[in-house]
Formats: structure tokens, sequence, C-alpha cells
């Protein structure tokens, strides 16, 4: 007994290496289960508060930029107001006709953004707003520009949503004018790109890419961006760059769609795929 | 004044907001380089307390920063436990790997080993190339997260007591 007792001082360093190796390894196995949600909310309502009193500190990088391109919006914005007063009937009878009840959309809840990444591969931004207001992980996060992404953890106040330019987001796509279907993945470095097009799909420079009535986590029509390049990538396949439609630089408010995915529809097709 | 594991605590929860929120600052956000704050204070720890220390806080601080991250929980930990436990090797009575530009190339080297296991298996469902993933992630974090850790040469360190009695 002493003698293991001896051993276990002496190589102590050996089995808490091989302790947090074990314990790290079932987390990166059992990612998605209850403990870790649970030690998510605590860690982001923590953080997020911390956060939210940091957000105060003006970023001097960030707010030049952010003065050139309000001053180009503000150009463009009052040559708009002219048109936006006469679309102001028109949206109104549109937005009746959308009839947001048949995308399963229940509403939509705003928020204000209190930190964002944008400069790493799994880019997120953390939003004021948590499941006190009722958000819940994978709603669509949206602007009036179009998709930001989806929210992956929340606590009671605050929650995290990955962004588009996050390499663990995939959405199903489609392309506005032919209709031409794609998944569409952050390329880790400054665009997004849709892989595995067939070279004879019909995708233009400047056509629009919208989220796919495929997708069980987003309601269709929502816009992505533009295509800006279309490259090839083999024989077969070629490689389309996306240039999203919303200035993630300048993101400060998002809004949260309550949507409630087809669970006859996610439930069928899971169904098949245990068979 | 302070015990040296509050002083370290201290130093690691400083190093996690920072890296977490303020990172922006010394970021080259053009070609996604950022540098790893906490895991330099982890190979500090490493060096001036041994292994133990340095694992236990490593999985510590990973843990924390997968948990704010919120994708991949315990790829973090994994890495930085592993890293603490191999600077803990260069641990010397006479802080011999804290000295001069020592710092700084270990920090490089274990960068490189921690970042290749990162990289590695975070993009393992991703069709990059070997060479792709250690040209655009690897090295320049690596490169960089060194160059950051210089800024440890410029403190002022105490000297050791010469006097004999």
């Amino acid at each position: 007994m002493k003698k293991f007792g001896l051993f276990l001082f002496q190589t102590k360093e050996y089995l808490i290496l091989t302790i947090t190796v074990i314990i790290s390894l079932i987390l990166i196995f059992s990612n998605d289960n209850s403990q870790i949600r649970f030690l998510r909310g605590i860690a982001i309502g923590s953080f997020g508060t911390l956060q939210s009193g940091f957000s105060a500190i003006p970023n001097i990088f960030e707010i030049q930029k952010e003065n050139k391109f309000l001053r180009e919006n503000n150009i463009t914005l009052s040559n708009e107001i002219a048109n936006l007063k006469e679309a102001k009937l028109e949206n109104i009878r549109l937005t009746k006709l959308l009839n947001l009840k048949q995308k399963n959309i229940l509403g939509i809840i705003s928020g204000r953004i209190v930190n964002k990444s944008l400069i790493q591969t799994r880019n997120t931004i953390t939003i004021n707003i948590g499941e006190a207001d009722s958000v819940k992980i994978n709603m669509p996060v949206i602007t009036d520009d179009g998709l930001v992404g989806k929210i992956v953890s929340t606590s009671k106040n605050y929650s995290i949503a990955q962004i588009l330019l996050n390499r663990d987001l995939k959405i199903t796509v489609k392309c506005q004018r032919s209709r031409v279907d794609g998944i569409l993945n952050f390329d880790g470095f400054q665009s997004l790109a849709i892989m595995n097009v067939p070279k004879s799909a019909d995708v233009n420079q400047g056509d629009i890419f919208i989220t796919s009535e495929y997708s069980n986590h987003f309601p269709a029509g929502i816009p992505i961006g533009t295509v800006i390049e279309t490259g090839n990538l083999d024989n077969l396949f070629k490689k389309i760059i996306i240039k999203p439609a919303v200035n993630f630089e300048a993101l400060e408010e998002v809004f949260i769609l309550i949507f409630i995915p087809d669970k006859e529809k996610i439930s069928l097709e899971k169904s098949l795929l245990l068979k | 004044m302070f015990s040296p594991y509050i002083k370290y605590i201290i130093l690691l929860i400083l190093a996690i907001v920072i890296q977490k929120s303020f990172i922006w600052l010394i970021s080259i956000s053009q070609y996604n380089i950022i540098p790893d704050i906490p895991l330099i204070i982890i190979i500090f720890i490493g060096l001036k307390r041994g292994r133990l220390e340095a694992t236990i806080s490593g999985f510590a601080a990973g843990l924390i920063i997968d948990i704010l991250s919120g994708t991949f929980v315990g790829l973090s930990a994994l890495v930085y436990s592993i890293i603490g436990f191999i600077a803990g090797y260069f641990k010397r009575e006479d802080d011999k790997y804290l000295k001069r530009y020592y710092f700084s190339l270990l920090v490089f080297i274990l960068l490189l080993i921690g970042n290749v296991i990162y990289f590695f298996t975070y993009f393992q469902s991703y069709s990059l190339l070997f060479l792709e993933v250690l040209l655009k992630y690897v090295i320049p974090n690596s490169t960089y997260t060194a160059l950051v850790s210089l800024v440890y040469l410029i403190f002022p360190r105490r000297k050791q007591s010469s006097l004999a009695y």
C-alpha cells in the first residue's frame, strides 16, 4: 500500500495529464449534452455581463471604418427615402401577402450585439437577449439586409450566435434567379463559398443567393449574398464565391426569428436515415 | 504580497479576458492571425512551477475558452493541458528558459505542436491540404504568438542575490 502511494506520488504529473486528456476527449466526443449546455449557460451569462460593460469602450479602429461606411450610406439613404415613401403602401400590402405564419415564423425579437469576433475561423456574436426573451438554440439571426447566422448557446440574458463567417455553420442555399442549390460554408479566410456545384449550373456574377426551403433551421428566402466569382474546382464541379449581404463589420443590432421548424418533416427524414 | 498561485490565476483570467474581448487590438485581422495569450501564460507557469501546475492551469484555461467559444468543447483544454505538461519539462532552478530569447523560442516550438494538434483536429472534416493548414494557420499563428511573447523581455526582473553568508 505504501509502495503504491509512493508510486502515485512519483507519477502524479503523468496521472494528472492522463486525467485531463481523458476528460478533454470525453468532452470532445459528447459536445452537445445537457451538462455542457448548462456550463455554457453559466459561463456565457457571467462573461456577457462583463463584455456588455466593455462594449462601452470605443474601438477606434472600427470607428474610423464605420464613419466612412456611415457617410457613404447616408448619401445613399437620402436618395432612398423618397423611394421608400412610395414603397411604404406597397410594403404593407406585401407583408400581409407574405403571411409570416405560413413560414412558421411566430415573431421577431430585436437584440444588441455586446461582443463579436470577425478574425477567427469560428466567428461568433454575443447578443444581449437570452432565454428570458424566448431565445432558443438554432433560431435564425437576421438583419434587414439578410441572414447573420444562428443561435448556438443561450443563458438567461445573453446568447451566442454563429455567424456566416464561421466554419462550423453550413447552410442550404439557392440561387434566386436560376434556383440552383448548394451548401454554403465559410472558407476560413475571407469569403463564403459554395463548393461542388456542377459545372453546367447556371450561376453568374451578380446572382443573389437565398436560404433554401430544404433547410430545417432557416425559413426560405432570406438573402445570403451576391456571387462575386465563379471558378473551377475540378473537371466536374465549380466553386462559387459569395459576398455576404450583411456588413458584419458595422453590425450592431440584429433580429432573432422565432422560427418553428416543421417537426413532421424532420422526424420523417430522421426516421428514414435511421432505417 | 500575493501567493504565487493567486498571481497565476489572476494572470490567466486576465489573459482569457484579453483573448476573448480585446484581441482585435493586436491581431492581423486581414490574414486571420491572432496570438494565443493564455498559452503564453501557461508556458510561463510551466517554466516557473513545473508540469503539475501547468497541466492543471492549461486544462482549466482551455476549458473556459472552449465554453466561451460555444463549439468543440474540450479541444483547447486538451491542447493547453499537453502544452502545459511539455512546458513543465523545461523548468530549471536558474530559470534558464525564461531568460533572453529562449522564452520566445520555446513559445514558438510549443505553439507549433499545439497548433498542429488543434487545427488538424479542427479541420478533420474539411478538404484542406496538410500544407495549406500548416502555412495558413499553424506557422503564422505560432510565429505571431512567439513575437508577442517577446513583450515578456521588457518586464524588469528581480536580480538574484549574490550575497553569501
